[in-house]
C-alpha cells in the first residue's frame, strides 16, 4: 500500500462573477497515491483546470485544504510541476535552456546542470533538438520538453492539464506511450486531465470522474489492466462504457 | 524578402519618375524657393566636401545633432524603463502616475523650450531635454504595455519552478517585454530625431547642427542647401529606424509562437 | 549562482554609475570648454559686422578673452536674444534697440545698453519694376516683426506720405523669405535690414527708400549687457567695448576694405562683392549712442504711442533712459 502523495480535503472554490457567487468546486476530497497515474475526467467546464491550478498553488481555495507529503499547499511548491494546456515553454529560450531554467534559478552547480539536462534530453528522446527553439518543434515535442523541465528539479508530482489536446490522433497515441515511458522511468506521481475517455483508460491507474458544476466527486474507477493496454480488448471497452455512461448521465441531469 | 528583378526595376523607375517630376516643378516655379534636383545634388556635394562658409562639413553638423539626440534619448531610456516596469507591475503605482503622464504627453516638445532655457541655459543640456521629452513617452507606454501583456501562463509556470519575484522580473518579464521595448526605442528615436530640429532653435552655443543648418540656409535663401540638409536628415532618420528594426528582427524571432498559440 | 535580486540591483547600480559618469563628464566638459561668458549676436546680420571683424582679427584674444566664432551664441532674431537675457542665460549681446527697449518697458528685462553698434542700414524694397515709384503703389509690405525698427520706419514713411497705416497690409515674414515672396508677387514690398536688401536688389528688387532717407541717423543695433554681468564682470564689459571700437577703427581704413568685404561675405554666405558693397553703403557703424539721443527719444515716444501693450515707464522717459542706458563704458 503506497503512501498518500496528495491529500485533497473537502476543498471548495467559488468565483465572483458579475457580483454573483459561482461555486465551481464543491467539497471535493481525494487521496492521490504515490507514483500512481491518476486521471481526472468530467464534462466540459466543470472545474478541472481550476482544481489543477489550486493544486499547483496558483489559486486559493475558498475552503478546505490540500496537503502534499503532509504539508499544506498555499503557494506554488517546488515539489509540484505544472504543464498547462497552453503553450508554456519560454519561447525565447532553446529546448536545452528551457529545461535548464528551473535548475538555474535554484542555484544548482553548472556541471550538475549539464549532466541532468543531458539525462533528461535522452529520456524524452530529444537530444538532437536541444538547440531548437519552441516555435520550431512540434506540439508533442513541446509538451515533452515542458515535462522534462519539471523533472529537472525533481518535481515529484506532475500536473498535466490536457497536454495532448491539440495533437492529431497518431501523434497523440505516440505521445501517450512516451508519457507512460517517462512516468515509469522517473517514478513520479502524475495527475492527468483529459476529455478523451479512451486516453484516460489507456493511461491511468485510477480515473476520477467529476460531476458538472459545481464539481464534486462522482466516482473513482480503478483500472487493473496490465500495460501496455489493448484498446480493443473487452475489459478496456467495459470500463470505457462505464465512464461514458456516467458522463452521459451527468450531462443530462 | 524576395528581390526579384521586377521589384528592383519598379523601385528605380519610381525614383526616377519622382526626380523627373521634381525637375519639372523646379523649372516651372519662377523663384529659387524650389531648387531642382541637380542644384540640390550640387549643394549636397559641396557641403560634404567643402563644408559651409566656416568649413564645417555636413558630417560635423550631423554628428552634433546626433549627439544631442543620443543624450536626450539615453536619459529618456534610463528613466522610462524602470518607471514603465514599476507601473506595469503595480496597479497602484500606475493608477497614481498615469494621470500626470496623460496630461503631459500631448504637450509638444517644442513647447518646453522656454522652460528648458531657464533650467538648463543655452547648450547641450537644454537641447537634450527637448529630445528627452519627445523620446520619453513612447518608451514609457511601450514598456508598460509589454510588462502588462506578459503572458501570465509563463509567469505561473515560472512560479511553480521556484522563481521568486526577482527571478520573474529578470527571466520572464524582461525577455518578454524586450520586443515591446524595442518598438518603443524605434518610435522614440524617430520622434527624438524629429525634435532635434526644434531643439536646435533653443539657441545653440555652437553653430553646429542639421536644424541650425536648415534654419540658417533658409534665412539666407540658400534653399538648395536647405533641401539637401532636409534629405540628409531624412536619410539619417531612415537609418536609425532600420537599425533598430534589424535588432528587433534578430531578437524577436520567437514572437510568432506566442501569436500562433 | 547569483540570485536574480542581486543581478537586478547590480544592473541598476551599473546604470546609475555609468549615467552619473557620463553626465558629470559632459557637464564638466561644457563648463570648462565653453567661454567664460556668453556673448550673443544675430546670425548673418551685417549690422553686427564689427563683431565679425573682431572675431577674424583676434581682438578678443588680444584683450585676454577666449572667444571665437564658435563661442558666440547666434540668434535668429533679437527677440530670441531677449528671451535668453530674461532667462538669465545671456551676458552680453549685439541686438536691435527695438526688441531691447520693448522688453525693458514691458518686462523690465534685466539689461542695460552699453554701446551703440549702428545707425541706418534698412530700406523699403520693391520689385524692380519701373511702374512702381512710391509707397502709394503698394498694398502689401512685409516686415520682420511688428513694431520693430523696420516696421517703425515703414510707419514713419507711410505717415510722411499721408497714407493711413490701416490701409496697408503688413504681413510678418522672416527676412530670408522676403525676396522670394516679392518675386512671386505675394507681397509688393518689404522692409528689412542689410544684407537682405542688397541681396534682393541683386535679383528682383530695387531700393524704394533707404531708412536713412526716411529717418536720418535712426538708431538700429546696440550692445546690451545683463545687469548681473555689469556687476560681476565690469572689466569684461569694458573690454568688449574696446574691442568694438577697435573694429570700427579698422573698418574705417581704406586699405582694409577688401578684407572687410571678405569677412562680410564669409559671415553672411553671400558670394558677390557687389552685394556686400551696396549693403555697407547703407549702414553707419557707431559706438557712441549719446550722439543720437534725440532719435532715441523719438523712438521711445513712438514705441509707447503705437503699441497698446507698451506703456510709459512709471517714472517717465528721462528716468527710463537713466536706467536703460549706461554711457560709462563709452570712454573705454
Amino acid at each position: 500500500m503506497s503512501r498518500t502523495k496528495l491529500k485533497i480535503e473537502k476543498i471548495s472554490k467559488n468565483f465572483r462573477v458579475n457580483g454573483t457567487l459561482l461555486p465551481v468546486l464543491n467539497a471535493l476530497s481525494l487521496d492521490v497515491h504515490e507514483r500512481e497515474f491518476l486521471t481526472i475526467v468530467g464534462p466540459s467546464g466543470c472545474g478541472k483546470t481550476t482544481l489543477i491550478r489550486i493544486i499547483a498553488g496558483l489559486e486559493e481555495t475558498s475552503s478546505g485544504r490540500i496537503l502534499i507529503d503532509d504539508m499544506v499547499i498555499n503557494a506554488p511548491s517546488k515539489k509540484i510541476g505544472y504543464v498547462p494546456q497552453e503553450f508554456s515553454l519560454f519561447p525565447w529560450k532553446t529546448v536545452e535552456d528551457n529545461i535548464k531554467f528551473g535548475l538555474k534559478i535554484n542555484s544548482v552547480k553548472k556541471e550538475e546542470i549539464n549532466e541532468k539536462v543531458k539525462e533528461l534530453l535522452d529520456l524524452i528522446g530529444l537530444s538532437s533538438f536541444k538547440d531548437y527553439y519552441p516555435k520550431d518543434i512540434s506540439g508533442g515535442m513541446r509538451q515533452k520538453v515542458a515535462i522534462a523541465r519539471s523533472l529537472a528539479i525533481n518535481q515529484t508530482l506532475l500536473l498535466l492539464d490536457e497536454p495532448l489536446r491539440s495533437l492529431d490522433a497518431q501523434s497523440r497515441n505516440k505521445l501517450q506511450n512516451d508519457i507512460l515511458k517517462i512516468w515509469k522511468k522517473s517514478k513520479r506521481t502524475i495527475i492527468f486531465v483529459t476529455h478523451n475517455i479512451d486516453e484516460a483508460v489507456y493511461l491511468s491507474d485510477r480515473i476520477v470522474v467529476l460531476s458538472s458544476l459545481p464539481a464534486n466527486l462522482k466516482k473513482i474507477i480503478p483500472i487493473n489492466i496490465d500495460r501496455p493496454r489493448d484498446r480493443t480488448s473487452s475489459e478496456f471497452n467495459l470500463i470505457r462504457k462505464e465512464i461514458l455512461n456516467l458522463i452521459y448521465y451527468i450531462n443530462i441531469s | 524578402m524576395k528581390l526579384n528583378k521586377t521589384k528592383i526595376f519598379l523601385t528605380i523607375f519610381t525614383i526616377f519618375l519622382f526626380l523627373f517630376i521634381w525637375y519639372i516643378i523646379a523649372l516651372l516655379t519662377p523663384s529659387k524657393v524650389i531648387p531642382g534636383p541637380i542644384e540640390v545634388l550640387q549643394s549636397l556635394i559641396k557641403i560634404i566636401i567643402e563644408g559651409d562658409s566656416f568649413n564645417y562639413t555636413i558630417f560635423d553638423h550631423l554628428f552634433a545633432s546626433l549627439w544631442r539626440v543620443l543624450i536626450g534619448f539615453y536619459v529618456a531610456f534610463i528613466v522610462a524603463l524602470p518607471l514603465g516596469l514599476i507601473m506595469g507591475l503595480s496597479k497602484k503605482v500606475e493608477w497614481m502616475i498615469s494621470p500626470i503622464m496623460e496630461i503631459f504627453r500631448p504637450i509638444p516638445p517644442f513647447a518646453w523650450i522656454p522652460f528648458a532655457l531657464v533650467f538648463f541655459g543655452l547648450g547641450l543640456f537644454s537641447q537634450a531635454f527637448i529630445i528627452f521629452i519627445g523620446a520619453f513617452f513612447p518608451l514609457l507606454t511601450n514598456t508598460v504595455q509589454g510588462v502588462k501583456n506578459t503572458s501570465s501562463i509563463l509567469v505561473d509556470v515560472a512560479k511553480t519552478l521556484g522563481a521568486d519575484k526577482f527571478d520573474i522580473i529578470l527571466h520572464i518579464i524582461l525577455p518578454f517585454t524586450l520586443p515591446f521595448i524595442l518598438v518603443g526605442v524605434r518610435v522614440s528615436l524617430g520622434v527624438g530625431w524629429m525634435c532635434v530640429i526644434a531643439a536646435e532653435l533653443v539657441g545653440l552655443n555652437k553653430p553646429l547642427g542639421l536644424g541650425y543648418l536648415i534654419q540658417y540656409s533658409a534665412q539666407f535663401g540658400n534653399f538648395a542647401l536647405t533641401f539637401s540638409t532636409m534629405l540628409v536628415t531624412g536619410l539619417i532618420g531612415y537609418i536609425l529606424n532600420n537599425s533598430v528594426k534589424l535588432i528587433e528582427n534578430y531578437t524577436s524571432h520567437w514572437r510568432e509562437s506566442i501569436v500562433k498559440n | 549562482m547569483v540570485s536574480s535580486k542581486i543581478k537586478l540591483l547590480a544592473l541598476i547600480g551599473v546604470i546609475i554609475i555609468a549615467s552619473s559618469g557620463i553626465f558629470i563628464g559632459v557637464y564638466l566638459y561644457q563648463v570648462f570648454s565653453g567661454p567664460k561668458f556668453k556673448l550673443g549676436a544675430l546670425s548673418g546680420d551685417l549690422h553686427h559686422l564689427p563683431l565679425f571683424v573682431a572675431l577674424k582679427n583676434n581682438y578678443f584674444e588680444e584683450e585676454g578673452l577666449d572667444i571665437h566664432r564658435d563661442d558666440v551664441i547666434w540668434f535668429p532674431n533679437g527677440n530670441e536674444a531677449m528671451v535668453a537675457f530674461e532667462a538669465n542665460r545671456l551676458d552680453l549681446s549685439y541686438l536691435g534697440l527695438a526688441p531691447a527697449m520693448a522688453h525693458k518697458l514691458t518686462q523690465n528685462a534685466p539689461i542695460k545698453i552699453v554701446s551703440g553698434v549702428n545707425i541706418n542700414g534698412s530700406a523699403i524694397m520693391v520689385r524692380d519694376d519701373p511702374s512702381i515709384t512710391n509707397l502709394t503703389d503698394l498694398s502689401n509690405i512685409a516686415v520682420p516683426s511688428l513694431n520693430n525698427m523696420q516696421d517703425f520706419i515703414l510707419q514713419i514713411a507711410l505717415n510722411d506720405f499721408g497714407i493711413p497705416i490701416e490701409e496697408i497690409n503688413r504681413p510678418v515674414l522672416s527676412v530670408g523669405n522676403m525676396e522670394s515672396e516679392l518675386e512671386s508677387m505675394t507681397i509688393d514690398g518689404f522692409v528689412a535690414w542689410e544684407p537682405f536688401n542688397a541681396k534682393a536688389a541683386d535679383t528682383v528688387a530695387k531700393y524704394l527708400s533707404y531708412s536713412s532717407q526716411i529717418w536720418p541717423n535712426h538708431p538700429c543695433c546696440v550692445i546690451a549687457s545683463s545687469l548681473d554681468f555689469i556687476e560681476r564682470e565690469s572689466e569684461i564689459v569694458e573690454k568688449i567695448i574696446r574691442i568694438h571700437k577697435k573694429s570700427l577703427e579698422w573698418m574705417k581704413e581704406p586699405t582694409n576694405f577688401i578684407d572687410l568685404i571678405n569677412i562680410a561675405k564669409k559671415y553672411t554666405s553671400i558670394q558677390k562683392d557687389s552685394i556686400i558693397e551696396t549693403a555697407l553703403d547703407n549702414i553707419g557703424y557707431i559706438f557712441n549712442f549719446t550722439e543720437y539721443q534725440s532719435e532715441v527719444n523719438v523712438f521711445y515716444d513712438r514705441l509707447v504711442e503705437l503699441n497698446d501693450n507698451i506703456n510709459e515707464w512709471p517714472d517717465g522717459r528721462s528716468a527710463f533712459f537713466n536706467q536703460f542706458f549706461d554711457s560709462s563704458y563709452l570712454n573705454a
